[in-house]
C-alpha cells in the first residue's frame, strides 16, 4: 500500500509529472506566446529543486537509505543531491535558451516539455532500487532525447545526430534488456523471489561469481557505458552534440550523464565488483586518451567540447573505480562542477553561434571566430575564460576541485598508476583549452566583425544564467566544502 | 513439456539474427525492424524465465518493453521521415556529413 511515509518522498516525482504534463496544455492553448510555456518549465523545475531540498532539510531520515513503494525506489542523501544536480542544469538551460531557440527558429514549446519529460526520466532513474524501474527512467530521457536532437528538422545536421543517437541508443537498449533477462534468470535459477531488485541482488554477494549474472551485469553496463560516453562507445558524442542545438547538447551533456553516472555509481558500489577493477581503469585511461588527443586537433568548437565530455567521463570513472567510501562524494562534486562550467561553455558558444544565409547549417561555431574575442565582447569573454580554465583544473576554481577529489578517491584505493595517468592526461587538456583562452585574448581578427554593445539588452536571462555558472564555478572553487554542508554527504574526504 | 534450453536457444537465435541484420544492413527501417527484434526476442527469454520458474515479474518487464519498443517505434519513424525529407534517402551510408 501507499503509505504516507512513501507519499512525502514522492512529491518531487508528482510535482513534475503534473506540472510537465500542465506545460504541455499550456502550449496548445497559448500558441505564439512562448513566454508562459518557458517561464511555467522553469516554475517546474524550481518547484521540484524545492521540493528536493524541502526533503532534504525536514528529513533527518535519509541519512540512511530508505526504500519506498516495496523498495522499488530508494532515496538517501546521494539520490537528493544528484537529482538537485540535474534539475539545475534544466534551469539554467531553460533560463539561458529563449534567444538562442528564437535565432535559430525554432522557438517550439517542444523543446520545454520534452525537456521536462526528460527531467521525469532523469528523476525516475535516480531514484530506482530496481532494473525495472532503471530501465524504464533510462528510456524516458533517451527517447526524450532522441527527439530534441533532431528539434532543427529543416537541417540535415540535426537529421543525422537525431539518427545516430535513435538507432545506437536503440541498438545499445537491445543490450540492456539482453543482461536484464540474464541477471533474472540466474536470479531465479537461484531461488531469489525477485532478482531485479538492487536490495534483494546486495543481500547475496556471491551472486558476483556466477558467470550467468556476470555476463548479465556486464551487458548492463555497456549499456551504461554508452550513455556516459565511455571508450569504446564514446562514437556517437561529437556527432550528437555537434548536429543537436547547441543548448541541447549542453543539457544532454551534463544533465544527461549527471543522471546516467548518478544512477551507474551507486549500482557499482552496491555491486562492488572489485573483480573488474582492471577492466575499469583500463577503459578509464583509453577514454581518457581519445577524449583528450583527438581534442587537441578540433577547430569545432562544440565537437572540441563534446571531446572534451569524453575526456570528463575518463576522469569520472577513475573515481568509481576506487568503490570506497570517498567515490560518491568525490562523483558529487565533479558533476556539480561539470555542471557549471561545461553547461556555461556551450551556452556561450550558443551566443555566438548563428546560421548560415541558407539556415542549413551552423555558423561561427569555429575556432577561428573567437580570434580577438576579447575587444569585441569582453564580457563574455571573460566569462568563458573562467569556464575555461575551471575546465582545465586550474585552482582554485571548482574544476580544479572536482578532479582532486576524484584522484583523491582513486589514490585511497591504491590506484595510483590510473590516478598518475589521469592526471597526465589533465595537462595534456590543458593545451587545447588555452587554445581557444590565446585566441580569444592575444589574437586578432583580420575580418571586420562588428563590436557588440549593449550584452544586456534582450539578453537579462542568458546573463543570469551566466552569472550562475561563474557564481558556482568561483564559490565552489574558493569553498568546496559548501557542497557536502549543503547535501550533509558524509565529508570524509580531507 | 519442452525443456528450457530450447526456449532460451530461440530467443538466442532470434536476438543474433537481430544483431547481425543491424551490423550488415544499410536501409535505416530495416536496423530498425532488426532492433525491434532483438527487443522481441528478449521478450521470449524473459517469458520463459518467468513461466518455468512461476515467477510473474518477468511477465510485468514484457508489458514495459513492448510500451517502450511502441515509443521507441514512433520517435524513431519520426526521425527518419524527417531525413528522408530533406535527403530522399535513408541509406545510412549515405548519412555522412558529421564525421570526427
Amino acid at each position: 500500500m501507499l503509505s504516507s511515509q512513501d507519499v512525502k518522498y514522492l512529491y518531487p516525482f508528482i510535482l513534475l509529472i503534473v506540472l510537465s504534463v500542465v506545460t504541455l496544455f499550456l502550449d496548445l492553448f497559448t500558441k505564439q506566446n512562448k513566454k508562459i510555456v518557458s517561464g511555467f518549465s522553469m516554475l517546474t523545475i524550481a518547484a521540484v529543486i524545492a521540493s528536493l531540498f524541502y526533503i532534504l532539510i525536514n528529513d533527518p531520515e535519509i541519512a540512511r537509505t530508505q526504500e519506498i513503494l516495496h523498495s522499488y525506489l530508494r532515496i538517501n542523501r546521494y539520490t537528493i543531491a544528484f537529482s538537485v544536480l540535474s534539475m539545475l542544469g534544466i534551469f539554467i538551460t531553460f533560463l539561458a535558451s529563449k534567444n538562442y531557440l528564437k535565432k535559430q527558429d525554432i522557438n517550439f514549446g517542444e523543446f520545454y516539455y520534452i525537456i521536462l519529460f526528460s527531467a521525469a526520466g532523469m528523476l525516475t532513474m535516480l531514484y530506482a532500487n530496481d532494473l525495472l524501474v532503471i530501465f524504464i527512467g533510462l528510456e524516458l530521457m533517451s527517447v526524450s532525447f532522441y527527439i530534441l536532437a533532431g528539434l532543427m528538422r529543416r537541417r540535415l545536421k540535426s537529421n543525422e545526430s537525431a539518427l545516430k543517437y535513435f538507432l545506437l541508443g536503440a541498438f545499445i537498449t537491445g543490450f540492456i534488456l539482453l543482461g536484464i533477462s540474464l541477471m533474472y534468470g540466474t536470479g531465479l535459477t537461484k531461488g531469489i523471489e525477485n532478482p531485479l531488485n538492487l536490495t534483494a541482488i546486495k543481500s547475496n554477494p556471491n551472486f558476483l561469481f556466477n558467470p550467468y549474472f556476470l555476463v548479465g551485469f556486464a551487458l548492463f553496463l555497456i549499456g551504461f557505458f554508452f550513455k556516459i560516453g565511455l571508450f569504446p562507445f564514446q562514437m556517437w558524442i561529437p556527432d550528437v552534440y555537434d548536429g543537436a542545438p547547441t543548448v541541447v547538447s549542453g543539457m544532454m551533456s551534463t544533465s544527461g550523464k549527471i543522471a546516467a553516472a548518478g544512477t551507474l555509481a551507486p549500482i557499482i558500489i552496491i555491486m562492488h565488483p572489485s573483480d573488474l577493477t582492471l577492466m575499469f581503469s583500463v577503459i578509464a585511461v583509453l577514454t581518457m586518451v581519445i577524449g583528450n588527443v583527438v581534442a587537441l586537433v578540433q577547430n569545432n568548437l562544440k565537437r572540441l567540447l563534446a571531446y572534451s565530455s569524453i575526456a570528463s567521463a575518463g576522469y569520472l570513472l577513475v573515481g568509481i573505480t576506487s568503490m570506497n567510501i570517498h567515490t560518491l562524494d568525490a562523483v558529487t562534486f565533479y558533476l556539480l562542477a561539470y555542471t557549471f562550467m561545461q553547461l556555461g561553455s556551450f551556452l556561450i558558444v550558443s551566443h555566438f553561434e548563428g546560421k548560415t544565409a541558407d539556415g542549413k547549417d551552423f555558423s561561427n561555431i569555429d575556432i577561428g571566430y573567437y580570434k580577438g574575442l576579447a575587444k569585441r565582447s569582453p564580457v563574455f569573454t571573460v566569462i568563458f575564460t573562467i569556464y575555461l580554465f575551471s575546465l582545465a583544473g586550474i585552482p582554485p576554481l571548482a574544476g580544479f576541485w572536482g578532479k582532486y577529489y576524484l584522484f583523491y578517491a582513486a589514490i585511497k584505493a591504491n590506484l595510483i598508476w590510473l590516478s598518475v595517468v589521469a592526471i597526465l592526461m589533465s595537462v595534456v587538456s590543458v593545451y587545447y583549452y588555452l587554445r581557444i583562452i590565446v585566441y580569444m585574448w592575444f589574437m586578432d581578427s583580420k575580418t571586420e566583425i562588428p563590436e557588440e554593445k549593449n550584452y544586456l539588452k534582450g539578453n537579462m536571462l542568458f546573463f543570469a544564467a551566466n552569472v550562475v555558472c561563474v557564481l558556482g564555478t568561483l564559490v565552489f572553487g574558493f569553498y568546496p566544502q559548501l557542497l557536502f554542508e549543503m547535501f550533509k554527504l558524509i565529508q570524509k574526504i580531507i | 513439456m519442452i525443456d528450457i534450453q530450447y526456449f532460451l536457444i530461440l530467443s538466442a537465435v532470434l536476438f543474433s539474427i537481430g544483431v547481425i541484420g543491424v551490423l550488415v544492413r544499410r536501409n535505416a527501417i530495416v536496423i530498425f525492424m532488426c532492433i525491434e527484434l532483438m527487443l522481441n526476442s528478449v521478450n521470449l527469454s524473459l517469458i520463459t524465465f518467468s513461466s518455468f520458474f512461476s515467477n510473474y515479474y518477468g511477465q510485468i518487464f514484457v508489458f514495459f518493453i513492448m510500451t517502450v519498443a511502441a515509443a521507441e517505434a514512433a520517435v524513431g519513424l519520426a526521425i527518419i521521415i524527417s531525413i528522408y525529407r530533406n535527403k530522399e534517402s535513408i541509406n545510412v551510408d549515405e548519412i555522412n556529413i558529421l564525421k570526427w
